[in-house]
């Protein structure tokens, strides 16, 4: 990464200076990297709402479908993401199968715009990062113990407070490291946004593919990235001193 | 609470699914643009089939996929083993930096790389390619068989040293066969891993080295068509395949 503080690689001379970090500010960059924060941020947190309850409901399914429902969850989880936001494309484009739909109803009469709009990308990203969101936290409900819920009802707990008082912070850890493995991914996806998105959709990492691919401006590029790998250390940061103490949320 | 997360879950796989199905249902579909339903076709699969670009592009990947898979297995199995039977200076440094790489965004590591590539002229290509996909399969390996040596008996190996058996003995006779499972486990991800990879393979690749699924990105950018259903969903396809094998293969394991 030093080559973001180099000069001009090509010479191949390590003058150290901040030029390309000042870059960073501009306030191009900052309303791209607000865009990317807040576009992860409603991703993180559809997929937390949507995740929760899918790994609750895995966690606590009779013994008989668990394996099966666990294998609908591990087919996305490995499929390449690439053919799944194509698979999103044919059925969000102007003829795709949603327009096609509500065009045949009668509900609408002419075909929305859903694709290429930030909408798009949006449920794009939680299309992709969803699985990843579920699995740590089915991993770590699983091992719950069924006479926590007895000790609870038999205390008087309604399901309310069930839930959470006992699987709400018992699963918190889980929790953490599933928005670490959607957030971080979704601000750096850079195929997502120019897949489903138009240009005012962009994120950090488009920016990055556009600096170093095309502009070839390498020491931008390698700043651009460093910044976000500073956001990842932060994030570590942040987890370690929130849930370290307790035990530590797992990889499926 | 439970009807309304068993019925959330339903809705979620629907959304996970839908997509999918509808691709690999159109995939069949005789007409070239419309989502009218015309009638059941191979057409697109045998214009895949005979398709010469796509063909070197596979064999690119199918190469790749398969020398990342056997060495970072090779290279997990060996760095497992050592981060289980030894003690040595470093030894939790190492295990933090594999935590590191497993949890750093593809686009961060693909960017290092390649400047790495290009800071010691080795030409992009094979070469390069093959060393990034070891290198971002590397920790999923040594996770997968770590988590597997865990579980085995230290006395095992004592009890081997005991009777007299070199390391070879040791690695030939206890150590493969007490990790067979885990090391196929690790070469089936590592292969998927590898073979579905578009971030760091994009950052890494030369214009004579192309993989699949930098060309499906290519074709994908150019919008929909029979054609990409088809190959998504053999893609798709090998993906259930690979995980209904690894599944079985870990619940063999208890």
């Amino acid at each position: 990464m030093s080559v973001s503080l180099n000069g001009n690689i090509k010479e191949g001379l390590f003058h150290w200076h901040g030029l390309h970090y000042r870059e960073l500010f501009q306030p191009l960059y900052a309303r791209l990297l607000w865009q990317s924060f807040e576009f992860s941020f409603v991703t993180t947190l559809t997929c937390v709402l949507l995740g929760y309850p899918v790994a609750l409901a895995l966690a606590t399914m009779p013994k008989r479908w668990k394996p099966i429902c666990l294998m609908l969850l591990l087919i996305p989880f490995w499929s390449s993401s690439l053919v799944r936001i194509y698979a999103l494309l044919t059925l969000l484009k102007a003829k795709g199968l949603i327009n096609g739909a509500l065009l045949y109803l009668g509900i609408i009469k002419m075909p929305l715009p859903l694709l290429y709009t930030k909408v798009a990308v949006i449920i794009g990203q939680v299309y992709t990062l969803l699985p990843f969101m579920i699995l740590p936290i089915y991993v770590l409900l699983d091992e719950y113990d069924s006479s926590w819920i007895e000790a609870a009802k038999d205390l008087g707990a309604s399901s309310t407070q069930l839930f959470w008082r006992i699987f709400w912070p018992y699963s918190l850890p889980a929790v953490g490291s599933g928005v670490m493995c959607v957030f971080l991914p979704a601000m750096t996806l850079f195929y997502i946004p120019s897949l489903l998105g138009d240009r005012s959709s962009l994120m950090l990492g488009n920016v990055i593919q556009e600096q170093i691919m095309n502009q070839d401006n390498w020491p931008g590029g390698a700043a651009t990235s460093l910044l976000l790998t500073a956001a990842l250390l932060v994030f570590t940061l942040v987890y370690r001193a929130l849930f370290h103490k307790k035990r530590g949320g797992r990889l499926g | 609470m439970n009807r309304l997360t068993r019925s959330l879950f339903f809705l979620v796989m629907a959304f996970l699914y839908i997509p999918m199905v509808v691709v690999v249902l159109f995939s069949f579909n005789h007409s070239l643009h419309s989502l009218i339903w015309h009638g059941w076709t191979w057409q697109w699969y045998s214009k895949l089939w005979h398709d010469a670009l796509l063909a070197k592009v596979t064999w690119h990947s199918l190469c790749l996929g398969f020398s990342a898979a056997f060495i970072s297995t090779v290279l997990g199995a060996v760095v497992s083993y050592s981060l289980y039977r030894y003690r040595f200076f470093g030894r939790r440094l190492i295990s933090g930096l594999l935590i590191v790489l497993i949890v750093i965004p593809d686009l961060v590591m693909a960017i290092a790389l390649m400047i790495l590539f290009r800071s010691a002229h080795v030409s992009f290509g094979f070469v390069t390619l093959f060393l990034a996909h070891v290198s971002f399969c590397l920790p999923f390996s040594v996770m997968v068989i770590s988590n597997r040596l865990s579980d085995l008996n230290p006395q095992l190996l004592l009890a081997a040293e005991d009777l007299g058996a070199s390391l070879w003995q040791q690695w030939w006779w206890v150590m493969i066969p007490a990790m067979r499972s885990a090391l196929l486990v690790s070469a089936l991800l590592s292969f998927m891993l590898s073979f579905d990879d578009v971030v760091i393979s994009f950052f890494v690749s030369g214009p004579n080295y192309v993989t699949l699924p930098l060309h499906v990105y290519a074709m994908a950018k150019l919008g929909a068509n029979p054609e990409i259903n088809a190959l998504c969903s053999l893609l798709l396809l090998l993906t259930v395949a690979v995980v209904l094998i690894s599944q079985r293969l870990l619940g063999k394991k208890t």
